[in-house]
């Protein structure tokens, strides 16, 4: 799979060289997240790095006195490759890896450490663009992929079989669905968009099905200095239970809303270098779980117009 | 008209099989004479971008299932252990706790241990079963010894989590 992975991403960017650079965005910057359409014959390539801390238990939405993992923590790679194949429609191949999925345990006699490291899932897919009324700066997406594990067999080390919260890879093929809503207002140099997505997860060879998730993202994006431009996102994330030999896992899933202040930089209209921190505002999960503190991100994006049409329809340069 | 538009126009007309010798067209056209057309098959088409990008796409997905092809392993002569069984100091733990889990094996070994649910810590022949929230319920924990000729055995045990 990595060998796979590694050949189309150099298929991918090998079509690249030879090619006039871009004017720059023409699409939101939303940090790590997926976007909308990319006007024809652009490539995007979007990369980021990602760390998570998590810490204590939580019951619903209160602390609970429960003890086992001290904390955990994950440093994910992620990268994704867009091109607009026609005016309408953008093919997508998203791939991520673990660089570390840690747990810390604190148990009575000992500390102990469970690292999970190496590829998460591959997504390949598209977006097609429903409806655009460029005098009126409103765009809709919808977009579909297939997400396949990156290894289907769980994580050994050391002779030891991961548990599923540190394995880097759910072995589980699944279903994408994303839809994008976009408006733009010139005079205040405002955009808001609108993001919905749904990841549908099967069973792992273990027969463990990890919870489908839906989120709802709203941003609004303003450009308030030269090259650089504020973006506040607030996310509702719901997650499904778990199943595990088709029996529900009670302490899964669940819902919460997070807000995601982040800043962009743009360099000479080709490059974007943003930074996103996540912050949870409400979290309420089924059960008893480890709570997630906070996350952030360094993320890079990199639009290359491969021709002068893909040029000549960023009309309106970030 | 141009040159360009008349080549155009003639192509579309002869399905793009063939190409005028679009000058000697123009000045024949010029001179209002009765045209001879002078045919010339057009070189073979070269890929477009669309399908340089779905012959990648098609390239990567055969690599993708070239490398899921999965490597067996055969013993390659006598057993030279003997797998006795597993041992727990408790077959029953509440969640949030831990237990010894053992395994009893004369020879040399190599141990592979997993889990239905729940953590395994340590390895070797003696790890540690504990299990968080997530894993109330009854458990299968295995352990799989093999030996230097790629002999092997597994052996269970049940851990209930309350």
């Amino acid at each position: 799979m990595k060998k796979t992975l590694l050949i189309f991403v150099s298929l991918l960017l090998e079509y690249t060289a030879g090619f006039a650079q871009c004017c720059g965005g023409c699409n939101p910057i939303g940090g790590n997240t997926n976007q909308g359409t990319l006007p024809k014959y652009m490539l995007q390539i979007n990369t980021y790095e990602k760390h998570g801390y998590s810490a204590g238990y939580m019951q619903n939405d209160h602390a609970s006195d429960f003890q086992f993992v001290k904390n955990a923590t994950s440093n994910f790679v992620g990268l994704s490759l867009g091109y607009g194949l026609t005016r309408r429609l953008t093919v997508e191949a998203e791939g991520g890896y673990y660089i570390n999925r840690t747990q810390n345990f604190d148990l009575p006699y000992a500390r102990y450490t469970l690292n999970g490291y190496g590829g998460s899932s591959v997504t390949l897919g598209g977006k097609y663009n429903i409806f655009k009324d460029t005098a009126r700066d409103i765009e809709f997406t919808m977009g579909i992929g297939v997400k396949m594990p990156w290894s289907k067999q769980p994580q050994v080390v050391n002779g030891v079989e991961l548990t599923e919260d540190v394995q880097p890879s759910n072995g589980a093929y699944g279903l994408v669905l994303r839809s994008f809503l976009f408006k733009a207002f010139d005079r205040t140099d405002i955009r808001i968009f609108l993001m919905n997505t749904v990841n549908i997860n099967g069973n792992s060879i273990r027969n463990y099905k990890e919870g489908n998730t839906y989120l709802t993202s709203f941003f609004v994006s303003k450009t308030f200095y030269r090259n650089w431009t504020a973006i506040a996102q607030l996310r509702n994330e719901i997650r499904d239970y778990a199943y595990r030999d088709n029996v529900k896992v009670t302490s899964s899933g669940g819902y919460r809303f997070v807000f995601v202040p982040q800043i962009n930089y743009n360099i000479r209209k080709k490059y974007n270098i943003s930074v996103l921190y996540e912050l949870p505002i409400y979290q309420d999960y089924y059960g008893i779980q480890l709570r997630d503190m906070y996350a952030f991100s360094v993320n890079l994006n990199i639009r290359l117009g491969l021709n002068k049409k893909a040029n000549e329809a960023c009309e309106r340069p970030k | 008209m141009s040159c360009k538009r008349i080549e155009k126009n003639i192509e579309r007309q002869f399905f793009n099989t063939y190409a005028l010798d679009k000058c000697k067209l123009l000045a024949y056209l010029s001179m209002n004479v009765k045209v001879r057309l002078n045919l010339i098959p057009l070189p073979p088409k070269i890929p477009t971008m669309k399908t340089r990008i779905a012959l990648y796409i098609i390239l990567g997905l055969s690599a993708m299932v070239y490398a899921c092809k999965k490597k067996s392993s055969t013993p390659s002569g006598t057993k030279a252990f003997t797998f006795h069984g597993i041992k727990v100091d408790h077959d029953t733990i509440a969640k949030g706790n831990v237990t010894n889990v053992h395994a009893d094996v004369a020879g040399s070994v190599t141990y592979a241990w997993s889990a239905s649910a729940g953590d395994i810590f340590n390895s070797g022949s003696t790890v540690l079963f504990g299990a968080s929230t997530c894993c109330t319920g009854s458990h299968t924990v295995t352990c799989k010894v093999t030996d230097s000729n790629n002999n092997s055995e597994s052996k269970s045990v049940v851990i209930q989590v309350n």
